[in-house]
């Protein structure tokens, strides 16, 4: 399977439920999304659910991958993170994430992912990111590293639900402007 | 200080609301209810809702932060089995549905399915072209034929001008087309019966997604709003809101309908509609098996 491109995997997935393909998808991503499971969890246990959960989503949503303008990558760690942040609000159970419906997000917004993310290096996200007010990017963190919702943001911060929404809007907008002057 | 959990949007959600949150949403940051209406809101808005895609587009980056860990080595097993297992069962496992209650309106609870088609099926045909005719499609009656070809006419005129949503509501608008199609379902031709009114069909399936398709739909006034019901003996309960697109297209999926309705309604209502109808239906049809 090695050199198989990822969208053939996916697609060999969705038509026959291939293991080998499904083997070879998970050697190739396991560690991205560990990673992020973790960041976002930081319980092992919790980020090889999330992990777990979010192998069956792409199993159960690969048929649908065709209407998603994204990477492969892209698209697995949309559901991975997904997936982290449900079983993070679990335990807030007033804020757990709509049951079922963990690749909705991704499903829903075929634009949503373009190909940003694909040129840029590591450096320039992190210098785009520290370049950032610290209020917005507080609130970009919170809500995509932490898994807090914007009430929950509003809280933590003691600002205004109107405010969290401007910081990271026009946190994301400042970092999209960066990223595209950098490439 | 709010609650949270608790929503922040009305049941009627604009596409101004929708642009303002944008950031919150692709973050995954909104509160559930927010969430879910903003998801409804994509899947069957007209609009290509661009600030998605601009917001959206960092995100993938933020990734990029994010350090690489090896998973434990047993997890793999564990996925691999998990997944086997999933796919033993044959389909998506049965979700839980937020509970409805009659005569309440609840479209802001309204999703699209996550799962648009069936891994297993090895006939469906993904949708390359949003006006392409599934081959499937060629069953039924007169009636049926004509209303398909009428939505699907409508759908080929109008897809040139359509922007992102257009795949997505294409997905769906097949998978309402296939469910129509399959022996199985519970079906409702709808047809007003006024010249040149509006018609289209309701589709049920066994496993309790519902679709509801309506060509030449006209506009509704600013004040007003077209919206579906279930009608369970007499007893009317609101299925959600509709919205028509500008080719007078009308896509809507529940993956909650109520179960043991006999007809499906639909009524103009003030704008984010009525807890019971306020106006006498003026398209309906009774739910029938198929078969």
């Amino acid at each position: 399977m090695t050199g198989v491109a990822d969208e053939a995997l996916i697609e060999r997935l969705a038509t026959t439920a291939d293991e080998a393909a499904l083997s070879e998808l998970y050697d190739r991503y396991q560690a991205l999304m560990y990673g992020l499971a973790m960041r976002i969890t930081n319980d092992a246990g919790l980020a090889q659910d999330a992990v777990q959960e979010a192998f069956v989503g792409i199993w159960r949503n690969a048929a649908s991958y065709s209407t998603v303008r994204a990477s492969v990558r892209t698209w697995m760690l949309s559901i991975t993170h997904h997936r982290a942040i449900d079983l993070v609000r679990r335990r807030r159970p007033t804020t757990a994430l709509p049951e079922g419906n963990f690749a909705v997000a991704a499903l829903t917004v075929p634009d949503v992912w373009p190909e940003v993310a694909r040129a840029v290096d590591v450096d320039a996200v992190r210098s785009a990111m520290s370049e950032l007010p610290a209020p917005q990017r507080q609130a970009i963190e919170l809500a995509y590293f932490e898994g807090l919702t914007q009430v929950e943001i509003a809280e933590r911060t003691g600002s205004p639900l109107g405010t969290i929404k401007s910081r990271v809007r026009l946190g994301l907008l400042t970092m999209r402007r960066q990223l595209e002057e950098s490439q | 200080m709010s609650d949270p959990g608790r929503p922040t949007l009305g049941p009627d959600v604009s596409c101004d609301e929708v642009a303002d949150l944008a950031g919150l949403y692709v973050l995954d940051a909104l509160e559930p209810a927010d969430y879910q209406s903003i998801t409804a809101h994509l899947a069957s808005c007209p609009a290509a809702h661009a600030e998605m895609r601009e917001l959206g587009s960092v995100v993938p980056a933020l990734a990029t932060l994010v350090e690489q860990i090896d998973a434990p080595p047993a997890l793999k097993a564990r996925v691999m089995t998990a997944v086997a297992e999933a796919a033993r069962e044959g389909a998506a496992a049965p979700q839980r549905q937020p509970e409805k209650q009659p005569g309440r309106y609840s479209a802001g609870g309204r999703v699209l399915p996550p799962r648009l088609a069936d891994p297993e099926d090895a006939t469906w045909n993904r949708p390359t072209r949003p006006w392409q005719l599934p081959a499937w499609a060629s069953w039924g009656s007169a009636v049926a034929a004509v209303v398909i070809i009428a939505v699907v006419g409508v759908w080929a005129l109008g897809a040139q001008s359509r922007a992102s949503n257009a795949e997505e509501r294409a997905a769906v608008l097949t998978e309402a087309i296939r469910t129509f199609a399959q022996p199985e379902s519970s079906i409702a031709i709808l047809r007003e019966s006024a010249a040149g009114g509006s018609s289209g069909f309701a589709a049920v399936t066994p496993s309790g997604t519902a679709y509801l398709v309506m060509v030449n739909m006209a506009p509704v006034p600013a004040d007003q709003a077209y919206q579906a019901w279930y009608i369970v003996g007499e007893q009317p309960i609101s299925a959600g809101l509709l919205t028509v697109d500008e080719s007078g297209l009308a896509v809507f999926v529940d993956q909650n309908p109520e179960p043991g309705a006999q007809v499906i309604a639909l009524t103009r209502e003030p704008k984010g509609g009525s807890d019971q109808p306020t106006t006498a239906p003026f398209v309906s049809g009774e739910l029938r098996p198929q078969a």
